[in-house]
């Protein structure tokens, strides 16, 4: 087995989990192009092919020498110390700082940037490590109108107001407001 | 330097003789001035969905209304501009939006296709409610001016046959568009075969027929305006069943022998048909006047969008509407394409 | 051209309202450049629909500014924090950010601006000269086989920096590509990859996936580090380079003007691959190869110098032909269509004052780099100084403006967090995110300008290498290719 290890292992398994995945997809819009011989699959396909080339270079590297770093290579920009998840809160806060951006983005389109921004920044500031509520809840107001009075306030950036009620009535409020707060001058 | 200097002037008089005769055939249709706002809408400011980016033809558009309608009312629009897609990812998230009127659309003859194509996608005059379409335009292929091997279409024609399949035409990287579906037409009526080369963004097109990658060019004349302006290109065939006046001298496809309904191309302003009625009222009056406003005609002017009637109001936009999409319908199920 | 520099200069001077959005646009173009999370984009594009209350002249001379002081801010956070302002200071980091690390960001910050400075005043001063006559020639010469070839040339020398080994420099481009073909294919605009999602329709735009792996990322690390306990506060220092250290270093600093230059004129590439072909040169010719990624200040002086010389190369094929380089660029296009105007030959004749002002602006901005960012770049290093938890989600939440204000489209603010999420997972693994970044913004000219090319020779392999400047490109790129391939077979490997 050379010098392989378990991750190197997993890392293979990956492309080639995403190379026949992507293949597989191909055939759903493998239909010729009038003007262009190679169609809408062409590049893909020879992108995946590549891709698969490659991923057996890397497990032969991996194979041979491990880890190491091939000579005369440049510009990697890895520092790894890795940090040790032997106790269960390291793990959870981890997820939760990887998940909670990902949930404010999906409640976007249905909820809106106006009222789902502050809850935001206060759980943001908790899962990072802030006890004190008095400084969540200053920091939090301060941040949103930071953020509002930038964008919405100086700059009219068309920001996501949400689809549905109540959360799209509390944006046409704000939106309001600031409508009248810009008539004044 | 002195031949480009001619040459805008030339084109500076041509176009100040246009503005004098546009000047004088505009007449406003919509007759009230003003128009008191229904329960006071809109009270802040409206959000106008546009499918594009704000570089091409729909963001101009949507830049020149929205100012035209400001001007007018007094309520501003902010612009949001959700391109991809060739215009659907903006369609579906207007038809996710509120259908309070706060937000309008601004969409172009391929909410049509798209239809024809599949019905599941939302019809553009049954689903909507047209505000006003403001530009109706036709197309026309264009050469280098300088070119020597071919001047004119027939002779166009004559060299593309000798080359045997191997003469290009760049056009828009879009199946089953008005400019691809048109491309077939022209060839199938002059029995001639072009490679057809695809670019999805008008400069680089525009760049490729400057520098001479290929041979012609597919395009809207307002698209081209400062390459026709400069004297860099020349039209050799327009596609329209006849012959506009700033564009005497170029024969249509009809005259040449080739017997199809042109396809136009055509940009406008649209709200949810759930909208409440009076707020729509309020907006088809807004849009409608917004379009005699001074400043966007101003604008049509110089895309060359007053040279057609470019105006329809609800009525006339549905009627354009309701007889382009069995249009593309029939087309589409000739190239044997999948209409649902 | 001196005469008409001097007239641009004092329009720009002598009108007090012209003079304040001159500044606006340089502290402004800085401010987003050099704050983790938002970039010059976010600031061009939320500022486009009010352009048109501003003249012609301010408008473009707005944006114009804000592309070169942010081009130069983009470094501060490059060197700083670890995260690249935008795709074209991401080789900046590759040893700034160990500068950092070691204690010497002032003297990485210090080269950063006076190499943008410099490559900025020298590409200004060549876009002077050599406006008209260098898109005539582009134009005629550079059609999409070259564009291709470039774009080929441009990943082989992507994939043989930043990746522990040449397959994993590969490996990230390639995912890069593959990213790219989501969404409506080049030719016939057909929907590819979408997944069953409505939205992937419009594909993976370059914005979000930047912000994604470079800010996002970023914060997650930093998060981990926190949670995990290996957390060390970044040295702040502040002595700058000495001249000596400079002036040692003009070499690097003239290839790297004449690389961003080349790179810049050509439509869609830009001063993006102008960055890494400057960084990638100078590895090339450098006697000590090993100390580059580690902190070796040419790599800093190489790719900022190569990024703003790219500025001004990349308004030649705007000014002079109306084709815009890339995203910046492509906005000044929609400034001068709000005026009436259009970006082309004519505007050379019909508003030359317009064409000069802007010349003179983008000088000045250069010049001003040199001495507003110094100022500015003492206030940013305060941002160290805010604690963690506070400014986590600040950047988090510009990060999501910036991400969805391109295409409004939230779509692009979850492609961001998942972009943020896989940087997390790749960064310890040896893989290169600024190749896959490469690979995202490349990956769709690659595609089109191959089809248009292939379309064009009718699919005759010969007649497109026939083509000069595309076989040389090809040429180069297979070189590149190649000896990195035996490199990795036959050279030993080092320990990591």
């Amino acid at each position: 087995m050379g010098k392989l290890t378990k991750s190197h292992m997993i890392e293979t398994a990956v492309w080639l989990l995403i190379a026949v995945i992507f293949f597989g997809f191909t055939f759903e819009f493998n239909q010729p192009i009038e003007i262009y011989i190679f169609g809408a699959t062409g590049w893909p396909r020879v992108v995946i092919g590549l891709m698969l080339i490659v991923t057996f270079g890397n497990f032969y590297h991996h194979l041979k020498y491990g880890s190491t770093t091939q000579a005369g290579r440049v510009g990697i920009a890895d520092d790894d110390e890795v940090g040790s998840y032997d106790n269960l809160a390291a793990v959870i806060k981890v997820l939760a700082v990887l998940g909670t951006p990902f949930l404010f983005a999906l409640s976007l389109k249905p909820v809106g940037f106006y009222f789902a921004t502050p809850f935001f920044i206060a759980l943001i500031i908790v899962i990072f490590g802030e006890r004190r509520w008095k400084w969540i809840l200053c920091i939090t107001a301060l941040i949103y109108g930071l953020l509002l009075g930038l964008f919405m306030v100086v700059l009219n950036a068309p920001l996501p107001q949400g689809n549905t009620s109540p959360f799209y009535d509390y944006s046409a409020l704000i939106l309001r407001l600031n409508n009248d707060l810009q008539q004044l001058w | 330097m002195k031949l480009t200097k001619i040459i805008s002037v030339t084109a500076l008089s041509s176009m100040m003789a246009l503005s004098v005769s546009v000047a004088n055939a505009f007449e406003c249709k919509v007759k009230n001035a003003s128009m008191a706002k229904p329960n006071g809408f809109p009270d802040r400011a409206l959000t106008m969905i546009v499918p594009y980016g704000p570089a091409g033809g729909s963001g101009q558009i949507a830049a020149a209304m929205a100012e035209a309608v400001t001007e007018l009312t007094g309520v501003s629009i902010n612009r949001d501009h959700k391109s991809g897609g060739s215009g659907t990812v903006g369609m579906t998230a207007y038809m996710a939006a509120p259908t309070d009127g706060y937000t309008v659309l601004e969409h172009i003859d391929d909410a049509s296709s798209a239809h024809a194509l599949d019905s599941s996608k939302p019809h553009p005059g049954r689903d909507l409610i047209p505000l006003v379409t403001a530009q109706v335009t036709f197309s026309q292929i264009y050469i280098r001016s300088n070119e020597t091997r071919y001047s004119d279409w027939p002779s166009f024609v004559k060299w593309v046959k000798a080359q045997d399949g191997k003469a290009t035409i760049a056009n828009v990287s879009k199946e089953g568009s008005m400019e691809r579906v048109t491309m077939k037409f022209i060839t199938d009526a002059s029995n001639m075969s072009i490679q057809q080369i695809s670019f999805d963004k008008g400069a680089p097109r525009y760049g490729a027929l400057l520098g001479g990658q290929v041979d012609a060019l597919y395009e809207q004349p307002g698209d081209v305006r400062k390459f026709l302006d400069s004297g860099d290109f020349k039209p050799i065939l327009t596609i329209f069943n006849e012959r506009p006046g700033v564009f005497a001298d170029v024969p249509t496809h009809k005259e040449m022998g080739m017997d199809f309904e042109p396809l136009l191309r055509f940009r406008g302003f649209y709200v949810h048909k759930d909208a409440p009625a009076d707020r729509v009222e309020w907006l088809k009056w807004a849009f409608q006047r917004g379009y005699c406003q001074d400043s966007y005609q101003k604008f049509n002017e110089s895309k060359f969008m007053t040279v057609i009637d470019s105006y329809r109001d609800t009525e006339g936009s549905i009627e354009l509407i309701n007889a382009t999409i069995p249009q593309y319908r029939a087309v589409y199920k000739q190239m044997g394409l999948d209409v649902k | 051209m001196i005469e008409n520099f001097i007239a641009g200069s004092s329009a720009l001077f002598g009108d007090p309202f012209t003079l304040a959005i001159f500044f606006f646009g340089v502290i402004g173009g800085m401010l987003f450049g050099a704050i983790p999370g938002v970039s010059m984009l976010t600031l061009a594009a939320i500022l486009l629909p009010f352009t048109s209350d501003l003249s012609p002249a301010q408008g473009v001379m707005l944006f114009a500014v804000i592309y070169c002081t942010g081009t130069y801010g983009g470094a501060i956070t490059a060197i700083l924090f670890n995260i690249p302002g935008a795709p074209e200071n991401a080789p900046t980091a590759f040893d700034g950010y160990p500068m950092t690390k070691q204690g010497k960001s002032g003297k990485a910050v210090g080269a950063a601006v006076l190499c943008s400075a410099i490559g900025g005043v020298a590409s200004a001063l060549v876009m002077m000269a050599a406006t008209q006559p260098l898109a005539t020639w582009a134009i005629r010469n550079i059609g999409p086989p070259e564009i291709f070839a470039l774009v080929f040339f441009g990943l082989a020398v992507a994939s043989s920096v930043g990746g522990r080994t040449i397959w994993k420099g590969w490996l990230s481009v390639l995912l890069g590509l593959l990213i790219a073909t989501i969404g409506q294919d080049p030719v016939g605009g057909i929907n590819r990859f979408n997944f069953g999602f409505a939205d992937l329709a419009a594909g993976i735009a370059f914005v979000p996936a930047i912000l994604g792996f470079f800010a996002v990322s970023e914060i997650f690390v930093q998060a981990e580090k926190r949670a995990t306990g290996t957390f060390n506060a970044p040295k702040v220092g502040m002595s700058f380079p000495t001249l000596f250290e400079l002036w040692a270093q003009k070499i690097a600093v003239l290839r790297s003007i004449l690389v961003g230059f080349f790179c810049g004129i050509l439509p869609g590439i830009g001063a993006t691959l102008a960055a890494f072909m400057g960084y990638g040169e100078a590895v090339r010719w450098s006697k000590d190869k090993e100390s580059f990624g580690k902190g070796n200040i040419e790599g800093v002086i190489s790719s900022e110098t190569a990024n703003n010389a790219a500025t001004g190369a990349a308004m030649i094929p705007l000014l002079a032909l109306g084709l815009p380089g890339g995203a910046l660029t492509a906005m000044m296009v929609a400034v001068f269509q709000m005026h009436d105007l259009e970006p082309g030959p004519l505007v050379f004749y019909n508003s030359p004052d317009l064409i000069w002002v802007v010349f003179a602006a983008m000088f000045y901005a250069n010049l001003s780099i040199l001495f507003v960012g110094i100022l500015e770049t003492k206030t940013i290093l305060y941002l160290l100084k805010i604690p963690f938890q506070f400014l986590a989600p600040l950047i988090l939440l510009l990060a999501s403006i910036g991400a969805y204000i391109g295409r409004g489209l939230v779509l692009d603010v979850m492609v961001m967090f998942l972009a943020g999420i896989i940087g997390f997972l790749l960064r310890r693994s040896g893989y290169s995110i600024p190749g896959i970044v490469l690979g995202i913004i490349l990956g769709k000219i690659g595609e089109q300008n191959f089809a248009q090319g292939m379309q064009m020779v009718h699919y005759d392999i010969v007649a497109y290498l026939s083509r000069p400047i595309c076989s040389l490109l090809i040429l180069a790129g297979v070189l590149t290719l190649g000896v990195g391939v035996y490199q990795a077979l036959r050279a030993p490997a080092k320990k990591a």
